[in-house]
């Protein structure tokens, strides 16, 4: 009796393992398969196209449609589905078209979504993942293309492009397309670096110092920091190092994502190759020996940049306006005389002007970008819904929000928001209100409008920061984005992968000593032996192809 | 000396045979089949199955085609590897890490088993093996970020190192110190975990031999020497050629999290390297074919070992 119960016992777990395992597998197998059953309906739909007399919006339509893209984590804080939030449902009553969200879960998710045959309506994401970029998806027939239907159905988003033909000529593929909607950060006409030296102030008040402006007083200041007993008197995380130093030598380094590359006189050239590199690593070697920048420079990550910040075991580093909130904010609890100021960027004589300014494009090509699929049986109405975020009051809502609620207008017409979103009464941060009644919590198929951010300062440091910082800010060397060709990019991308890691490794080389300056030339010669003399050339081909378009 | 006839069963051949003794063994022992079922599914479904998916490291893989329609290229992506700048840095990197974890990692747990086996206090030896274990269930992340902090110029192993007179230095900015960093910290992460196999070995000898070595007069350290040893070679052996099969699979997560271009000289291993190319437009196929090098080196490896082994003792893995 024992022995049979013993038996079937060991049958039954037999079985329930077996099952559990076949299961997991089908279960594993579901959750990447795409939840697209629920396909736009094909019942007949009536819209009004006519945008002259009367108003488009709302559309009347039954069509829904399919939007698929990733959760940001200000929305999926306190949402489970975009489709849950004020925006979203603010957006489908002005429209009239009914939208369902569907949300990536995991890194794979785009790469599998490709490979199914019935895609969504409307997908929204970073085409640079598609191998050989949106141009090749729309040639995989996958995507479709707005040049015949965007007059018609996107008129906004068509007049806009006429109203910003700089910006278009950027947007537009090579091959004339204008592939979904992107994403435009600002329009070019309000120009604040994003990022500058950051400097404390109240230190420099103790030592009788000025904010440095010349490379010569941020020795003296970083000096005398030393002699206040600061360890690290200049500190930067991992990505943000060396870089402003450098540009007061007239050379962009590889940090901050340009890989290096920036234009001086229509012709693209490599910062850590320029001859005036010499010079700046000369200084910056010196420094470091002089133990007037963060020892642990290489290893430190944001954590403990920002620990030192706040402790003032660091008196500057590089860093963002938003910043300066939380540095001030969090650092005068314990010391109400912290004082972290923005400093202006740093120039060689005094009088100078620094031209590399940390601006960026308002359109890369490697943002986001909202693409109509072939998929779509409806693509005049995906247009249509795409193109209320480029209309006045669409940009409006993408940017500010809901009228009273989250902005107001005050008498010189100028928009602010409330304290429902500076000063959540549930304590959400600002973010996380934008991620329920805006859309710019993070890029979009819209253009931000670059007011928004002056709107989040509280203290009069930031204020003073933009203004310091655009003043004189040239965006004349920035490169504008640029496409390079399937083949160019993929020997592009794979002699800058050795490049980057040389030329990263040097320059820590030389600022700790372990490699002589006397050794520079060996250095050159090495990196033209990495070919980085090919890469300039692809990028210049890329550049004067911009310059014709 | 001819086979013994059975009366009224044929040998026709030894596949008639073979499948014979196969249906007689599971009439009699079907549980057993059943209950080894799902771990062989498991590795048909997870681990052979997908093998067909390393054609990609001959192709130019799509996507958007799949693995069908993607165009072969041969040897296009091993060559862009081995052709690589640092191909002889980063071979040289992953086999260097890999050596010195052999030859300081693999002993530390054994070493550890021997020790603990020793003490007599059953309560602390418990207690002991329990905390021994925890690190390992601690995630990468973490220990790398515990020990970013203990080794920065103010940090904890600087403090000390002032205390006793030296100078304090920035260690992970220090080519030097970094195999050490590693290795010390794998062996600190993972020493209680792996000497888990050990004791099992251990404690399956026979105590008889201890008490006829006591009485010949033995002191612990030759009962440890003679009995011991000898007795946990087979598990010690099995485990180090396992190792050598791994020689060129050093985990990139602990390095990422570790190294920085100070050290990249000898942090990047074959793992990082592909981590950041495999990372600029997911070039899987360049991925998979790295991936399958690396598997084939470890394989001709794993297979000399065992030859090797089984010359030596008689204790192989086949």
């Amino acid at each position: 009796m024992k022995k049979t119960l013993l038996k079937a016992a060991c049958f039954t777990i037999a079985i329930v393992t077996l099952f559990v395992t076949l299961t997991a597998c089908t279960e594993g197998s579901k959750t990447g398969s795409t939840t697209l059953s629920t396909a736009s309906s094909t019942t007949s739909a009536t819209v009004t196209t006519t945008a002259g007399n009367e108003p488009v919006y709302p559309l009347k339509t039954d069509v829904k449609l399919t939007y698929w893209s990733e959760m940001n984590p200000n929305v999926s804080a306190n949402y489970k589905n975009s489709g849950d939030t004020p925006f979203t449902q603010e957006l489908a009553k002005r429209t009239g078209i009914q939208v369902e969200y569907i949300h990536s879960t995991t890194d794979e998710a785009f790469a599998l979504l490709m490979a199914v045959n019935e895609l969504p309506d409307i997908i929204e994401y970073w085409w640079d993942a598609y191998p050989g970029g949106a141009a090749k998806a729309v040639a995989d027939e996958k995507i479709i293309i707005l040049n015949e239907i965007m007059e018609e159905y996107a008129p906004n988003y068509t007049k806009w492009l006429k109203d910003h033909p700089e910006i278009a000529r950027q947007i537009r593929w090579d091959e004339g397309y204008y592939i979904g909607f992107p994403a435009v950060n600002g329009d070019g006409t309000i120009n604040i670096p994003f990022m500058g030296p950051e400097i404390r102030k109240d230190l420099l008040d103790k030592l009788g110092l000025a904010v440095p402006e010349t490379v010569d007083e941020w020795y003296n200041a970083l000096n005398g920091f030393k002699d206040l007993g600061i360890a690290a008197p200049y500190t930067g995380s991992k990505g943000y190092r060396t870089d402003f130093i450098a540009r007061a030598y007239g050379i962009s380094l590889g940090d901050m994502g340009t890989g290096g590359m920036y234009v001086v006189d229509k012709k693209v050239v490599y910062g850590p190759m320029q001859p005036a590199y010499k010079d700046f690593l000369t200084t910056w070697r010196k420094w470091y020996a002089e133990g007037l920048i963060d020892k642990d420079i290489a290893t430190v990550d944001a954590n403990l940049t920002k620990a030192k910040i706040l402790d003032g075991g660091a008196a500057s580093t590089i860093a963002y306006i938003s910043n300066l909130q939380t540095y001030n904010n969090t650092a005068r609890e314990k010391l109400p005389e912290y004082k972290m100021v923005a400093a202006p960027m740093p120039v060689l004589k005094k009088g100078d002007v620094n031209k590399l300014s940390y601006l960026s494009n308002p359109y890369t090509p490697s943002d986001v970008l909202a693409v109509i699929t072939k998929s779509c049986k409806h693509p005049d109405i995906a247009a249509r819904f795409l193109d209320y975020l480029w209309s006045e009051e669409g940009n409006l809502l993408a940017n500010w929000g809901t009228k009273d609620k989250t902005f107001t207008v005050d008498a010189d017409g100028k928009h602010h928001y409330t304290d429902f979103v500076l000063k959540n009464p549930d304590g959400w941060s600002i973010g996380k209100v934008k991620g329920g009644y805006m859309r710019n919590y993070a890029s979009g198929p819209f253009v931000q409008d670059a007011l928004t951010g002056l709107e989040t300062f509280q203290i009069p440091e930031q204020f003073e920061a933009a203004d310091l910082w655009s003043k004189n800010a040239s965006k004349e060397h920035v490169l504008p984005p640029l496409r390079r060709t399937a083949e160019e990019d993929e020997e592009y991308t794979k002699i800058m992968e050795e490049v980057k890691v040389y030329s990263e490794e040097a320059l820590l080389k030389f600022m700790f000593g372990t490699m002589s300056l006397d050794d520079y030339d060996k250095y050159i010669v090495q990196l033209k032996s990495l070919k980085i003399d090919r890469a300039v050339e692809i990028m210049q081909a890329a550049y004067e192809r911009y310059l014709k378009k | 000396m001819s086979r013994t006839v059975v009366p009224g069963i044929v040998h026709k051949n030894s596949l008639s045979a073979f499948v014979n003794k196969a249906g007689k063994d599971f009439k009699k022992n079907w549980v057993l089949y059943l209950m080894i079922l799902p771990v062989v599914a498991y590795y048909i479904i997870f681990h052979y199955w997908p093998m067909y998916g390393i054609q990609i490291g001959f192709k130019d893989f799509n996507i958007a085609k799949g693995y069908m329609g993607s165009p072969w290229v041969g040897l296009k992506y091993f060559q862009q590897f081995f052709e690589s700048f640092y191909f002889g840095r980063v071979l040289r990197n992953t086999l260097m890490i890999s050596i010195y974890e052999l030859i300081f990692g693999f002993p530390a747990p054994i070493l550890f088993a021997l020790l603990l086996n020793e003490v007599k206090n059953r309560r602390f030896k418990k207690y002991v093996q329990t905390i021994s274990y925890m690190p390992h269930f601690i995630s990468a992340v973490v220990i790398c970020g515990i020990i970013l902090n203990f080794c920065v110029s103010d940090g904890l192993i600087n403090d000390v190192i002032a205390l006793f007179g030296g100078e304090r230095s920035s260690l992970l900015q220090d080519m030097k110190n970094f195999r050490t960093i590693f290795i010390a910290s794998g062996i600190w992460q993972n020493l209680g975990f792996n000497s888990i196999i050990y004791f099992s070995a251990i404690s399956t000898v026979d105590q008889e031999l201890y008490q006829a070595a006591i009485m010949d007069g033995a002191n612990r350290f030759r009962q440890v020497w003679h009995i011991t040893l000898p007795s946990i070679k087979p598990t010690i052996v099995i485990l180090l050629i396992l190792s050598i099969g791994s020689l060129l699979s050093v985990g990139f997560e602990k390095i990422i999290l570790l190294y920085n271009p100070a050290t990249y000289e000898v942090a990047d291993v074959i793992s990082s390297h592909v981590y950041r190319m495999g990372l600029q437009k997911l070039n899987w196929s360049y991925g998979a074919a790295v991936g399958l090098f690396n598997s084939v080196a470890n394989l001709i490896l794993l297979i000399l070992a065992n030859r090797i082994s089984r010359k030596v003792s008689e204790v192989s893995l086949w």
